[in-house]
């Protein structure tokens, strides 16, 4: 610790610095409020599926089932771990000592998205498609399992972002939530494909017997759109992450 | 010759008369209910009620405009008071995912909750202040809207006569009461929880979405009693909301629409108790002091 | 040992909407200890973010080594912050926190480096508990050991001393001295000014957003003519003294204070410290004290931000 000029070090290798960000990035995030909390949300998809297996009509049930899968726990469980991802370490002012280090500007929003979808997928994802399973439905558990995996990436994309952007990103991603995925998307087909859900059930659709309430197109259009979004939701939190003054 | 004095401008107790606590309460309260609308606070503070409040007029301002447009022609009105509640389902849950973090959970993260109890606030008063806030600002929620619709249509001349207008007045008042406690009470209890008001926002839009898919999947699926259907607390108050005004929703065979009137008010008000109950319990336990 | 500047402000001014939190401030640090002195609300902090690059001025530059530290990310290895807010990650160590840091700034092994910033700082870098768990002094240190893990040469620090107690301030300011004279480039805040002076001699005080004074804080108190110097005489014959001493032109006022202090104002300390004892000879009067009572640092400090 004496040298009189320090000898610059190595740049960061990015095999260092981005699994030494997503550990502390997940662990910020992995709480035991919110793993029962969203463990309990998707324990009840599971129960759900449980409930459809003993309708008359189970495939007819699971499309209920589904439905608030897709449009209720996917979206607030990503909601509640996304905008936390960064906004907590705004909200507690502890990102000067991410933001003041030789890393990218794109990783730590990256860590972020891939942190929460990490804790989204098997806390609701899974349980979608055990849900379907569970009912009987095999025919549609993949495929509700990948567009609750899907629509849980792009959501991520989506609040990672809001974290970032607005102070009361977690209210503002319930009014998209509330107000535009679930009222929009299935109240006004046209903008149906400006939604998440919209998208996510398109992937759904292409299972058999078309289980979803709402597609935006065809399961093809909808991973690329999803991915686009979750994207794209990474590049607009990293273009206000490098302004800086986040807090 | 006037005698000269010199003034002690050092420190000097207060010998004036002191308030009962009851004043500490609603002082608490009027300046909770400021601090949640943004009032009093810059002008990017009041953005989120403004936008819910503004949510919850438009069907309002939208029948009336488009009842003196049309000069009352149309054989029923665009939206019913009854039905009113119903149709701001989505507000009212933001609005109440808003206000009750808001008003409870900074003064727990920052420390004020240690501060508030050192003085005549004692923990009962101090909610007492906290859930008086969030349930007058509900209520102008629940409670607005429909007054301006009356006061609106009373103006233009479509009312009916004074004493029907006045019957209609005073189911407003006890209709808006009863959403605006129920809404408060479970986002209050929901907010004692955690520090974190995104946690609590997220938590009370999971309160009014969860229990009611569960119940009615239940009901339909399970053949589980109709009686499930109190969980769905959304629904539950717009079902009062209709019975109040001795109207029938457009879906009546939904589970709660089987359930008589004594049930429903009952499950608001057992709801709404059991809720206030949980977080005075919380807050007998919450340690006050970091 | 290069002498040139490491730190260079031009012009630099930053405001938030209407408020106008730091004008047209210039300065140059170099090598050694430099402290940043203010009342609450001068800047200081704001000013600190931006030699950073945390924040953007709103006019005017900033220049780290150099370079622009908001543009040219390979300058933040040469910058450690302190910063002032007292929150930590609540799910690491010391040492998980320290290391993390190693790690984002490249260092090949960043578990040795950490312990040895930990150790450094008086923690034990073997201390399991989560951060939220220590105490606010601890929590400090660690902060302090996160800044230096990487062998800065510049160190930011804003308040380093808040929470410790004396004899961890003791040590603190025995470390940022210790750096100062190894060549590295220390800007440290603090409002405790008596350890401001021990640390280092070189100040620039800011005030309402405005640098009101730079330079050595002695010479700085030399070119305070309006204002008298302010001296303490303890003596056995304070009237005889005190009459004596007015007749001198250094001395603009005495007073008396108790049965054996007198306090003088001089408008040149020089010439009276060269009168003093002779007029005492003369009106055979013991000098047990001479003391200057506003020539430290906070007399300094008083006089620029009151003006």
């Amino acid at each position: 610790m004496s040298t009189v000029e320090a000898t610059p070090a190595a740049a960061p290798k990015v095999w260092t610095t981005l699994p030494a960000l997503y550990r502390l990035v997940l662990r910020s995030q992995l709480t035991l409020a919110r793993i029962l909390g969203i463990g309990a949300l998707g324990a009840l998809t599971v129960l759900l599926g449980v409930f459809a297996g003993q309708d008359a009509d189970p495939a007819q049930a699971m499309r209920v089932v589904l439905t608030f899968a897709l449009s209720v726990v996917v979206p607030l469980a990503t909601l509640w771990f996304g905008t936390s991802a960064l906004g907590d370490l705004v909200e507690d002012r502890l990102l000067v000592y991410l933001w003041l280090k030789p890393v990218p500007r794109w990783q730590l929003p990256a860590v972020a998205v891939a942190a929460t979808t990490t804790l989204v997928i098997p806390l609701t994802a899974v349980p979608a498609g055990v849900a379907a399973l569970v009912a009987g439905t095999n025919e549609i558990a993949l495929e509700a399992f990948l567009a609750a995996a899907l629509a849980g990436f792009a959501y991520a994309g989506v609040f990672v972002a809001a974290g970032l952007w607005f102070r009361r990103a977690a209210w503002w991603g319930l009014a998209f939530v509330v107000l535009w995925e679930n009222a929009a998307a299935y109240t006004a087909g046209g903008l149906t494909r400006f939604t998440v859900v919209g998208w996510s059930g398109a992937i759904l659709d292409s299972a058999p017997g078309s289980p979803s309430e709402v597609s935006a197109g065809s399961a093809g259009a909808g991973l690329v759109v999803l991915v686009a979004v979750a994207v794209a939701g990474s590049v607009v939190a990293t273009i206000r992450y490098r302004r800086g003054e986040l807090d | 010759m006037s005698q000269a004095q010199l003034f002690d401008l050092g420190y000097r107790e207060y010998d004036g008369a002191r308030h009962r606590p009851a004043l500490a309460i609603l002082t608490l309260a009027l300046f909770t209910a400021k601090r949640v609308l943004g009032l009093g606070r810059g002008a990017r503070h009041k953005v989120l009620p403004a936008i819910t409040l503004a949510v919850a007029f438009l069907p309002a301002l939208v029948s009336v405009v488009v009842s003196v447009v049309t000069d009352n022609l149309l054989e029923e009105d665009l939206i019913s008071y009854g039905e009113y509640t119903f149709f701001i389902g989505s507000a009212l849950v933001l609005f109440a995912a808003l206000v009750a973090p808001e008003a409870l959970c900074p003064d727990r993260r920052s420390g004020m909750l240690g501060l508030y109890l050192a003085g005549p606030l004692d923990r009962t008063r101090y909610l007492a202040g906290k859930a008086l806030a969030v349930f007058g600002v509900m209520t102008l929620i629940t409670v607005s809207p429909l007054l301006f619709m009356l006061l609106a249509f009373v103006l233009a001349g479509y009312a009916p006569g004074a004493g029907e207008s006045v019957e209609l007045l005073l189911e407003i008042v006890a209709s808006g009461l009863a959403t605006a406690l129920l809404y408060a009470s479970l986002s209050l209890a929901v907010s004692s929880f955690t520090t974190r008001r995104a946690a609590a926002a997220v938590a009370t839009v999971l309160l009014f979405t969860v229990p009611v898919t569960v119940a009615r999947t239940a009901i339909d699926s399970a053949d589980a009693p109709n009686e499930l259907d109190l969980m769905s607390f959304g629904f539950v108050a717009s079902e009062l909301s209709y019975r109040i005004f001795g109207e029938t929703p457009e879906e009546a065979d939904e589970p709660i629409s089987q359930l008589s009137t004594e049930l429903v008010a009952g499950g608001l008000l057992a709801a709404s108790v059991a809720a206030l109950f949980v977080c005075w319990l919380r807050y007998r336990r919450i340690e006050a002091f970091r | 040992m290069s002498d040139e500047p490491r730190v260079v402000a031009e012009g630099v001014s930053k405001w938030f909407g209407a408020l106008v939190a730091v004008s047209d401030v210039s300065f140059d640090v170099g090598p050694g200890v430099t402290a940043l002195l203010g009342p609450n609300g001068a800047g200081k902090s704001t000013m600190f973010r931006m030699l950073c690059g945390l924040a953007k001025p709103s006019k005017g530059t900033v220049r780290v080594l150099g370079r622009d530290p908001r543009a040219d990310l390979a300058v933040t290895r040469s910058i450690g912050l302190v910063p002032q807010q007292e929150s930590v990650f609540e799910r690491l160590s010391a040492r998980q926190f320290v290391s993390l840091t190693a790690k984002l700034h490249g260092l090949r092994e960043p578990a040795e480096n950490a312990e040895r910033a930990l150790e450094t700082v008086g923690l034990d870098p073997a201390d399991p508990r989560p951060l939220p768990t220590f105490s606010k002094g601890m929590r400090q240190r660690v902060k302090v050991a996160q800044a230096m893990v990487h062998d800065p040469s510049v160190l930011v620090l804003d308040e380093p001393l808040t929470g410790l107690d004396p004899r961890q301030r003791a040590d603190l300011v025995e470390l940022f001295t210790r750096l100062g004279s190894e060549g590295k480039c220390v800007i440290v805040s603090s409002h405790v000014l008596a350890e401001v002076e021990r640390i280092g001699s070189r100040v620039l005080v800011m005030s309402r957003g405005r640098l009101a004074a730079a330079g050595d804080f002695r010479e700085l108190r030399a070119l305070m003519d309006d204002r008298p110097m302010r001296v303490r005489v303890r003596t056995d014959r304070p009237h005889a003294l005190a009459g004596a001493l007015l007749e001198q032109r250094a001395v603009v006022a005495v007073r008396l204070d108790g049965d054996d202090v007198l306090e003088l104002d001089t408008a040149d300390a020089r010439a009276l410290a060269h009168t003093i004892a002779p007029v005492a000879r003369e009106r055979d009067a013991h000098l047990y004290e001479v003391r200057p009572l506003d020539a430290d640092l906070e007399g300094v400090f008083r006089y620029v931000v009151e003006r």
